[in-house]
């Protein structure tokens, strides 16, 4: 275990510096001034001149770099050329629904995942497989924003059921925050969920077909004992991978979802501070981006470990 | 070539020829319906990108404020979008756009994965190490965050932003090429080419890089689907293609202002998109599956 | 472990001249490696190995797998680098080579390997593989390398139109027999067999073997044969080296190792021959078929 936190650190660690570095050489190398580049187009001179002050543009690169730097190892990590707000601050409340998303996410992956990896499984090679397969190929290749505006169109326009836009917090009132996030959990799970979906079903497929499995249903158990209690066991250890690692990733495509549904996460925070040349945020949600790919990832490890005792070397 | 080889002299046994790979696999790509009709589809895609200029019923970018909104009918198939423009036109110009933007992400991606890989495989050790390490770290980006910060830094350009993607693409050649050159490094074939007299740069040139193409193809294919994808979704947040250039992407942003007005805007790009990167998916696996059955079929010995 | 150079009947005068000297080899592979990459186990692969092979001689190399043949033939052929002892061939120590004269050394030696399938670019048609080392020592052009391919191929007894084939449509026989072409191309004084015949039908090999040693007669060829079968070596070899665990144990001439073998290991290997063999090939050389 000690190794593999070791390793994971060793990765994120230079990963953050080599890559905050990387933007703030960037801004120095674009041609012209960065200032102006940053602010946009339309912007105003006062806005322009504010920016070069507030990245102390006039000092030499690395000066620059080191003083960002070192706020952010002691939590500083600035204030938002638009708002002023704290970027610290900015970056916890918009995790907050970041989050909220990606649990429910998480909930529906499993949830779909397992009940239409085991229909197909034990149904291996019937319409009811079929059909799974044929659906979740289809569901890895659409655009998880354009089935998200299919889902709007349909339970939001046409027929009302759920909201197309907004966010309660959870802390608040839990049915609501629920309410506000199964389309977007249905978004941005769907193409997890298919991978998660083939990937069971091949497991549990392979498993049905050991010498145990006939075994154990010579023995009179059922086929749902037979999943139950064997098959899902065997097949947890890929699942649990495939989980782990899209967890991990799914940060760029909740930027996306959260920007249809209008959720008040980093998705559109990012979007918002892009089009604003707000570079304090923009580092601010980069860093916070690969801390976080870097603790799914490093959760995967762990659970892969102790979900395969072998693997412990 | 049917590769029979007749005894030239009485001490060798004749043996039976067989069909020549080139052929057979072929062959079972085309016994793969589902890759052909992608394959058919792809044709028809890009031929429709190319001949936009032909095909379209209108200038994409013509705006006509009269007729803004308007639902499919019969002048405009499609209907139009809040400016008035025609879909049907944006379209297959979109094409043009989203195909292109995905093909430079693609290039990067090979252009600098593919000898990276076979560079790690081939020499092993501590360039396999560092390279290695470097490739983890990309991995551990989300592609869309790449490219967002890219073009809030550098500007906002579609270009930049494939850019971006290209390089979150990398890994993802530079591992396959990386593991196909390991196997293949110890294949007798390649000792032998040592033997002849090889430099490093022939074997892994004429040797062992157009052994790797099958399943970079197929790879190819794959990641295309992936750049697509990319392409839309900064396209849809604002950040790639910018107006009034139509792009797939940049069509359902459009799009989605008009959600309640216009839903019927929201269809033909998604579906486009949709259609293409399973189309990809599909011509890879169909790739995947007719050339992995090959060589040792020599059991007559 | 020197011993007088041996001559057999079959051998020409040309035998006296030493072609490849080999002095001391070791060689040994690292087993394991820590986390940082370093190694922490290494294994023996060959230990203190010496012998000579004159011109036009056939020296057999055997013992079981793992006993560390072919990693001297490599060392020989300098595929990998010796830890230390050198390789002198025709008065020049191969280790001192560099990079032209490498490729010099390449071309006055070649290699046969055990896989007739994996030994050819499956990608690449028998013709051009074969004439390939006529590009990169000669530099010749198409035309010319796919004619001396054909003829190469003539040479071994296949058809002129198999250069026109794949690896994939032949069988492994014939596979073997383009291998040896190849080999041939640029008319190499030592060709190291690496278990040449071990992955072919035995119906085949003796029609393998019977090409080589005439091959040898015709060309003067010097042959490094690395074999586990000591009843196959018995009719191609003019001397043969016994080794175990990375050392040579016995090397001798053909007859007397196997009429008189000195050490307990030649003599339990000799026990294990499955049948005996035959008295008409014991007289020295492959029965024609």
């Amino acid at each position: 275990m000690v190794p593999l936190v070791a390793r994971r650190v060793l990765i994120t660690v230079p990963l953050v510096v080599v890559v905050s570095f990387l933007v703030f050489l960037m801004i120095d190398l674009v041609p012209g001034d960065p200032a102006v580049k940053l602010a946009g187009e339309n912007a105003s001179a006062e806005r322009i001149e504010a920016i070069r002050e507030q990245l102390h543009l006039a000092d030499p690169l690395l000066t620059r770099y080191l003083t960002w730097l070192g706020g952010s190892v002691t939590g500083d990590l600035g204030r938002s050329f638009v708002t002023n707000q704290e970027v610290g601050g900015l970056l916890w409340t918009a995790l907050g629904a970041t989050a909220s998303l990606v649990l429910v996410t998480a909930v529906l992956m499993v949830v779909i995942g397992l009940v239409l990896g085991i229909t197909a499984a034990v149904n291996h090679g019937r319409a009811a497989d079929r059909i799974v397969v044929a659906l979740c190929s289809v569901l890895v290749a659409t655009p998880s924003f354009w089935l998200a505006l299919l889902l709007v169109v349909f339970f939001a326009v046409d027929y009302a059921i759920f909201p197309a836009i907004g966010f309660v917090p959870l802390t608040e009132d839990p049915a609501r925050w629920l309410y506000h996030l199964v389309l977007p959990g249905l978004a941005l799970s769907a193409r997890p969920s298919a991978e998660l979906t083939l990937q069971l079903r091949a497991a549990l497929t392979e498993v049905l077909q050991r010498d145990f499995v006939t075994a154990a249903s010579a023995r009179g158990l059922t086929r749902a004992q037979i999943v139950g209690k064997h098959a899902l066991k065997n097949a947890a250890v890929p699942a649990v991978t495939v989980l782990g690692f899209r967890l991990a990733e799914i940060i760029g495509g909740a930027v996306v979802i959260e920007t249809v549904f209008s959720l008040p996460g980093l998705g559109p925070l990012m979007v918002q501070s892009v089009l604003g040349g707000d570079v304090p945020v923009i580092l601010g949600i980069v860093v916070l981006t690969m801390l976080w790919v870097a603790l799914f990832n490093l959760l995967t490890d762990l659970s892969y470990l102790y979900l395969n005792p072998k693997a412990r070397t | 070539m049917t590769g029979t080889a007749t005894p030239a002299a009485a001490r060798t046994t004749p043996e039976p020829a067989a069909q020549s790979h080139r052929v057979s696999t072929m062959r079972r790509f085309l016994s793969d319906r589902m890759a052909v009709a992608a394959v058919v589809y792809l044709v028809l895609l890009i031929l429709a990108a190319v001949f936009a200029p032909v095909l379209a019923p209108a200038d994409p970018i013509a705006q006509d404020l009269a007729k803004r909104l308007t639902p499919p009918d019969g002048t405009y198939l499609l209907g139009t979008d809040d400016l008035g423009r025609d879909q049907l036109s944006r379209l297959l110009y979109g094409a043009r756009v989203s195909l292109l933007a995905a093909l430079e992400a693609v290039a990067v991606g090979v252009v600098v994965g593919v000898p990276l890989g076979a560079l790690a495989g081939y020499v092993g050790g501590r360039v396999d190490t560092v390279i290695g390490r470097v490739m983890d770290s990309i991995m551990s980006i989300p592609g869309i965050m790449l490219a967002l910060t890219a073009v809030a830094v550098l500007g906002r350009d579609i270009t930049i932003a494939m850019m971006a993607i290209g390089v979150v693409l990398v890994p993802q050649f530079q591992r396959l090429v990386r593991a196909s050159t390991q196997a293949l490094r110890n294949e007798t074939f390649v000792e032998a080419s040592r033997t002849i007299g090889c430099s490093r740069s022939r074997i892994l040139l004429r040797h062992i890089l157009p052994n790797v193409l099958p399943v970079l193809v197929v790879q190819m294919s794959v990641m295309l689907g992936v750049a697509v994808t990319a392409e839309a979704s900064l396209s849809f947040l604002g950040v790639g293609v910018q107006p009034p250039a139509p792009s797939w992407g940049s069509m359902l942003n459009n799009a989605v202002a008009n959600t309640f007005t216009a839903p019927y805007l929201i269809y033909p790009p998604g579906l486009a998109i949709t259609l293409t990167v399973l189309a990809l998916a599909l011509v890879g696996d169909g790739l995947r599956k007719a050339t992995s059955i090959r060589r040792r079929s020599g059991e007559g010995r | 472990m020197t011993e007088p150079a041996v001559r057999t009947a079959s051998v020409s005068d040309a035998a006296q001249h030493t072609l490849l000297d080999v002095r001391g080899l070791e060689k040994s592979f690292v087993r394991s490696r820590n986390f940082f990459g370093r190694a922490t186990a290494h294994h023996a692969a060959v230990r203190d190995v010496s012998f000579s092979l004159a011109k036009g001689e056939t020296l057999a190399l055997v013992g079981e797998s793992g006993a560390g043949k072919s990693t001297v033939g490599r060392l020989v052929l300098r595929l990998i680098e010796p830890d230390a002892g050198s390789v002198v061939f025709d008065g020049t120590d191969v280790s001192t080579l560099d990079r032209r004269d490498l490729v010099r050394f390449r071309r006055r030696t070649q290699m046969i390997f055990q896989d007739p399938y994996g030994s050819l670019d499956p990608r690449i048609d028998v013709g051009t593989s074969v004439g390939e080392p006529l590009l990169i020592h000669d530099k010749l052009p198409r035309a010319e390398r796919d004619r001396r391919a054909e003829e190469l191929l003539d040479k071994v007894g296949l058809s002129r139109r198999t250069a026109a084939a794949h690896p994939s449509e032949l069988s492994g026989g014939q596979l073997q027999r383009v291998a040896i072409a190849r080999a041939l191309a640029l008319e190499p004084d030592l060709i190291v067999c690496d278990e040449p015949v071990a992955a072919l039908d035995v119906s085949v090999r003796a029609q393998v073997l019977n090409l080589m040693t005439d091959l040898q007669e015709e060309l003067g060829l010097s042959y490094l044969f690395i074999s586990h079968d000591l009843a196959l070596v018995e009719v191609i070899a003019d001397r043969v080296a016994v080794m175990r665990q990375g050392e040579i144990v016995e090397i001798g001439p053909a007859e007397q190792l196997y009429s008189a073998p000195r050490h307990e290991y030649t003599r339990e290997l000799l026990a294990a021959v499955p049948v005996p063999v035959p008295p008409s090939l014991r007289t020295g050389r492959v029965a024609r078929a």
